[in-house]
C-alpha cells in the first residue's frame, strides 16, 4: 500500500504546528532572492545550461558564466514544478507520496567514515556498509526512503556511484536517494533502475530512484549539477536540489540572509529543471546550517541547524514544493 | 518572528474547558476537614460536610479566575534574580524530590544525602538558565524529623533564586518564621514573596485537607501557590490525553477555586504535569512525550483563562545520563518551550523519573535550556538582516567571513555556541578523550570552587536566625564552613 504519511499541522481537529516564520516574513525571503537572482545572478558552469536559461530570457555573461534570471522566469518555474511526488519502492508497499505538510523520514548521506559494528572503531566505508545500511534502512518502519548511506572507498570512485546502486538496490525495497555524480552516471543509474522495473517506460510510472545534487555556496551551480538537472528532467526521475550553505562563511552570518541565499540557489536549479522539461519531479532540498567559526566547521547539532530546516520547509510549503530538510 | 508550537484548535480548549468544570459541577472534588469548605458553601458551592465533596457551580470557578492575577512574581535576594511570570518569556526550575543520587566519586547510586542538596544547590545557583529553585533532593542522612528545616537552611543559605518548598512545611509556624528572616518582615515578604509553595491534588479529585488549608495560610501572606496536578493516565486518570486533560483542569481548577475563595487575589501558577502508566511494567513514566504534549495543550488552556501556567520538559526514564537522557529531554524541552509556558520545570540535574540525582547532568540540561531558548527565539527578518548588500558584495563564489558583520555579529551571540557539547572533528575528539559528561564535571567543579571563594549567602545575623529557626547546631555550622 502506498505511504501517505502524517500532516504536520493541517488545521484539523488535531495535530501539533510549529511555525517560524510569518507569511510575510517568507515573502520577505522570497522576494530578497528575485532580487539577488535578477541582479547578482548565479554561475552556470555548464554550457548547455546556460544556453537553456538563455532561451527562457536569462541575460548570460558568457564570459564569466554568470546567468540572471528575471524573476517572471523563476516564479513560472515555480508553478511548473510539480506540488505532488510519489516515490516509488521496488515493493509498491514502500511508495511514499510528498506533498505539503506530510512528513516522512529519511537517514542521510554520504558518510565518509563508519563505525565498524564489531571493532567499535573509526574506518573507511566498504561496498558491503552501502549494502548494511540500506538493509537497516528497510528494516526501520520509520526509515521512508532510502538514501545512500556511507560512500564506498574500496572501488574505483570514477564509477563509485554504480557501485553503490547496486549495492543499495539489491538490500532495499524502499525507494532510494543518491548522488548521481554526472550526466553519464546519471544515465547509467537510469538503465540499472529500468532492468529492475522492466524498462524505462515503467521506470517512468514507478521511479525507484531520485538523484541528489549540491548547489555550490554562494550561487554556483557547478557543471555536474547542471547534468544531473537536465539528466532527472529528462529521465523522468526526480531530483533533490539541495544547498549546504554554512552561516558565516558561504552564506551571511544573519539566518535571514542565509535563507535567501540558500533560496537563490535551489530556485536556481529548479529553474533549469523546468525549462528542461517543465513538470520535472524537483524536491526543494536544505543541508544548510551555521558555521561554527571557532572551529570553521559546519555545524549540524546546532539550533540554527533545526531553525533554518524548519524555515525552509514552510519556504517550500509556500512555493506548493515537496521540501527535504537536515532534521536527524 | 518567535518560533511557536500550537497544539489545540479554539474549539478542542473549549471542549477541555467545558469538560473540566461539568467535572466540577456533577462529580465535584474532595476537601475533607479543610477550614475552607464553610467559606466554598457561603459563596454558593455544595458541601457534603460528612464526605468533605465540594461540587462547583461554573460561575463560581469563573470568579476564583478572574481574581487569580495573571502576573505572578517571585523574588529573588537580590531583584536581579526575580522571576516575574507574565508570560513574555519562559522560565526554567528543577524538580524532584529525588531519594537517590549518584556519587561523584564511585559512581554509584546511592541514597541521597545532605551534601547532595548543598552540592546541588550551589551548581543550579550558578546555572544561569536555572530561574527558580526547588528542593530538588532529599538529605535521606538527616533524620526525618529535623529534615525539613535542615533542607531549607541549605538552600536557602546556598541560592540567591526565587525557592519553591515542593513538599507541604509540617511546621508551618517555623516556615512563617523564615519568611520574617529571609525578607525582613511579612510585609516586606508580600510585596517580594521568596518562597512560593505547592499544593498537589491526589488524583482523581482529591486534595488533602491540611495542605489546602497550609497552603491558604501562606497564600494570605503573599506566597505563590503552584497548583498541580499530577494524574497517571491509564490508572489514576482516563487512558486519553483528551480525558486526562480534562481531570487535570478539574483538579486546577477546583484547588484554585478554593484558595481564591479564601485568599481572594492569591497569586497561583497552574501546573499540570501528567504521567502514564508504562502498561508493560505497570510503571509510571515521567520521560514519556505524552507528558509535554498534554502539558502544551495546557499552557495554551491556562493562558487562555489569563493564567501563567506551567509545563514539564526535562523530565526522562533514562537511568544513567544516556542517550534516552538526551533524546527525552531534548524533545521534550523544546515543545514545552515552543508552547509559550510560563515556566518549565522537569528536571535539571534528574534522571530516573526524577527519581536520581546527577550532578554532572545539570550542565547538560542547561545547554538543553539554551538550545530550545535559541531555536524558539526564531529568525529576525528584516532589510538590515537580509544582508542583501553584502550578497552583493560578497557576489558569486566569494566568502561572509571577511564581512565586518560576521564577526561583529557572532560576537554578540548571532549564532548559539554549546559549552558541553564537541564540534570537534572526529579523530581530535577521540584523541581528547573527553565525553559530554567530562566537559559537564568541569562545569560542576568550577562552581564549587566559585562558591568555596565566595560563602554562603544571607547576612550573619540572618543566617544565625535561621539556623536557629531550623535547628542546626553551631557544631553543624562549623563543619559545614560556616
Amino acid at each position: 500500500m502506498t505511504k501517505r504519511n502524517l500532516f504536520a499541522g493541517k488545521r484539523r481537529s488535531d495535530g501539533v504546528q510549529f511555525n517560524v516564520l510569518s507569511e510575510d516574513e517568507v515573502t520577505d525571503i522570497h522576494m530578497g532572492t528575485l532580487e539577488v537572482l535578477e541582479r547578482t545572478g548565479v554561475f552556470v558552469e555548464d554550457e548547455e545550461a546556460r544556453e537553456i536559461f538563455a532561451g527562457a530570457g536569462a541575460q548570460v555573461d558568457a564570459s564569466k558564466g554568470v546567468v540572471r534570471i528575471p524573476p517572471h522566469v523563476v516564479e513560472q518555474a515555480i508553478r511548473t514544478a510539480p506540488s505532488k511526488v510519489v516515490l516509488a519502492g521496488r515493493s509498491p508497499k514502500n511508495d511514499i507520496v510528498l506533498e505539503a505538510g506530510r512528513v516522512g523520514f529519511t537517514n542521510f548521506g554520504e558518510g565518509v567514515g563508519i563505525v565498524d559494528l564489531t571493532t567499535g572503531e573509526l574506518r573507511v566505508p566498504v561496498k558491503q556498509d552501502v549494502a548494511d545500511t540500506a538493509r537497516v534502512a528497510d528494516y526501520l518502519p520509520n526509515v521512508d526512503v532510502y538514501e545512500r548511506a556511507v560512500g564506498s572507498q574500496d572501488v574505483s570512485q570514477l564509477s563509485a556511484p554504480l557501485h553503490q546502486a547496486q549495492a543499495w538496490m539489491a538490500n532495499t525495497s524502499k525507494h532510494g536517494f543518491m548522488g548521481s555524480g554526472n550526466a553519464y552516471l546519471s544515465g547509467k543509474l537510469l538503465d540499472m533502475a529500468a532492468a529492475i522495473v522492466g524498462g524505462r517506460d515503467r521506470l517512468r510510472a514507478r521511479p525507484i530512484i531520485s538523484f541528489n545534487t549540491c548547489p555550490v555556496s554562494p550561487l554556483k551551480l557547478v557543471r555536474d549539477t547542471c547534468e544531473i538537472i537536465m539528466a532527472a528532467a529528462r529521465g523522468h526521475v526526480a531530483v533533490n536540489i539541495l544547498s549546504m550553505a554554512m552561516a558565516g562563511g558561504s552564506s551571511p552570518v544573519t539566518l535571514a540572509g542565509t535563507l535567501v541565499t540558500h533560496n537563490a540557489e535551489v530556485l536556481a536549479g529548479i529553474t533549469l529543471s523546468q525549462l528542461t522539461q517543465p513538470g520535472a519531479k524537483v524536491i526543494y532540498g536544505s543541508s544548510t546550517t551555521a558555521m561554527d567559526l571557532r572551529l570553521a566547521s559546519a555545524s549540524v547539532g546546532s539550533p540554527e541547524c533545526a531553525l533554518i530546516s524548519a524555515a525552509v520547509a514552510q519556504t517550500a510549503r509556500f512555493y506548493l514544493l515537496p521540501s527535504w530538510v537536515a532534521g536527524a | 518572528m518567535k518560533a511557536h508550537m500550537s497544539w489545540l484548535t479554539d474549539a478542542d480548549r473549549e471542549a477541555v474547558y467545558a469538560e473540566a468544570i461539568r467535572i466540577l459541577e456533577t462529580v465535584g472534588m474532595k476537601m475533607k476537614g479543610s477550614r475552607v469548605l464553610p467559606r466554598l458553601r457561603e459563596a454558593g458551592a455544595t458541601v457534603d460536610e460528612h464526605t468533605g465533596v465540594v461540587k462547583f457551580p461554573s460561575g463560581l470557578v469563573a470568579e476564583a479566575v478572574a481574581r487569580a492575577p495573571r502576573d505572578v512574581l517571585m523574588a529573588g535576594l537580590e531583584p536581579r534574580n526575580d522571576v516575574l511570570l507574565d508570560g513574555s518569556q519562559t522560565f526554567f526550575n528543577p524538580s524532584g524530590c529525588a531519594a537517590k543520587a549518584f556519587d561523584r566519586t564511585t559512581g554509584a547510586v546511592r541514597p541521597s544525602t545532605l551534601a547532595d542538596v548543598r552540592d546541588g544547590t550551589v551548581v543550579l545557583d550558578a546555572t544561569p538558565q536555572v530561574d527558580v529553585m526547588w528542593t530538588f533532593v532529599s538529605a535521606t542522612d538527616v533524620p526525618l524529623e529535623r529534615r525539613e528545616l535542615v533542607e531549607f537552611y541549605t538552600i536557602l543559605t546556598e541560592t540567591e533564586k526565587p525557592l519553591v518548598f515542593v513538599d507541604c512545611p509540617t511546621r508551618t509556624e517555623h516556615v512563617r518564621r523564615i519568611c520574617e528572616i529571609v525578607s525582613g518582615d511579612l510585609e516586606g515578604f508580600r510585596a517580594r514573596p521568596r518562597l512560593s509553595l505547592l499544593c498537589a491534588a491526589r488524583t482523581p479529585l482529591e486534595v488533602n485537607g491540611d495542605l489546602l488549608d497550609v497552603t491558604i495560610e501562606f497564600a494570605s501572606l503573599g506566597a505563590p501557590t503552584w497548583v498541580y496536578s499530577m494524574p497517571i493516565a491509564g490508572a489514576t486518570s482516563p487512558v486519553t490525553p483528551a480525558g486526562t486533560l480534562a481531570l487535570m483542569w478539574a483538579e486546577v481548577l477546583g484547588t484554585i477555586t478554593a484558595i481564591e475563595t479564601a485568599a481572594p487575589g492569591a497569586p497561583v501558577v497552574a501546573c499540570c504535569g501528567p504521567g502514564i502508566l508504562d502498561m508493560r511494567h505497570a510503571t509510571m513514566s515521567l520521560g514519556n512525550i505524552e507528558n509535554t504534549m498534554m502539558g502544551g495543550a495546557s499552557v495554551e488552556i491556562g493562558h487562555h483563562l489569563g493564567l501563567p501556567t506551567h509545563n514539564s520538559g526535562l523530565s526522562t526514564d533514562a537511568k544513567h545520563c544516556g542517550v534516552q537522557a538526551g533524546y527525552e529531554k531534548g524533545l521534550k524541552l523544546l515543545a514545552a518551550v515552543a508552547t509559550g509556558a510560563d515556566i518549565v520545570s522537569g528536571g535539571f540535574g534528574l534522571i530516573d523519573s526524577s527519581s536520581t540525582f546527577s550532578l554532572p547532568m545539570i550542565p547538560v540540561d542547561a545547554e538543553i535550556a539554551a538550545m530550545a531558548r535559541r531555536t524558539v527565539q526564531g529568525f529576525d527578518i528584516s532589510p538590515e538582516t537580509l544582508m542583501g548588500d553584502a550578497v552583493e558584495r560578497v557576489g558569486i563564489g566569494g566568502d561572509f567571513l571577511r564581512e565586518k558583520a560576521t564577526s561583529r555579529r557572532i560576537r554578540a551571540g548571532e549564532h548559539f555556541q554549546p559549552t558541553i557539547a564537541s564540534r570537534l572533528p572526529y579523530e581530535q575528539w577521540a584523541a581528547e578523550g573527553r565525553t559530554e559528561i567530562d566537559a559537564a564535571d568541569d562545569v560542576v567543579a568550577a562552581a564549587l570552587a566559585a562558591r568555596a571563594d565566595r560563602g554562603p549567602y544571607l547576612s550573619d545575623e540572618q543566617r544565625r536566625e535561621l539556623a536557629q529557626v531550623c535547628g542546626i547546631t553551631p557544631q553543624e555550622l562549623k563543619e559545614w564552613g560556616q
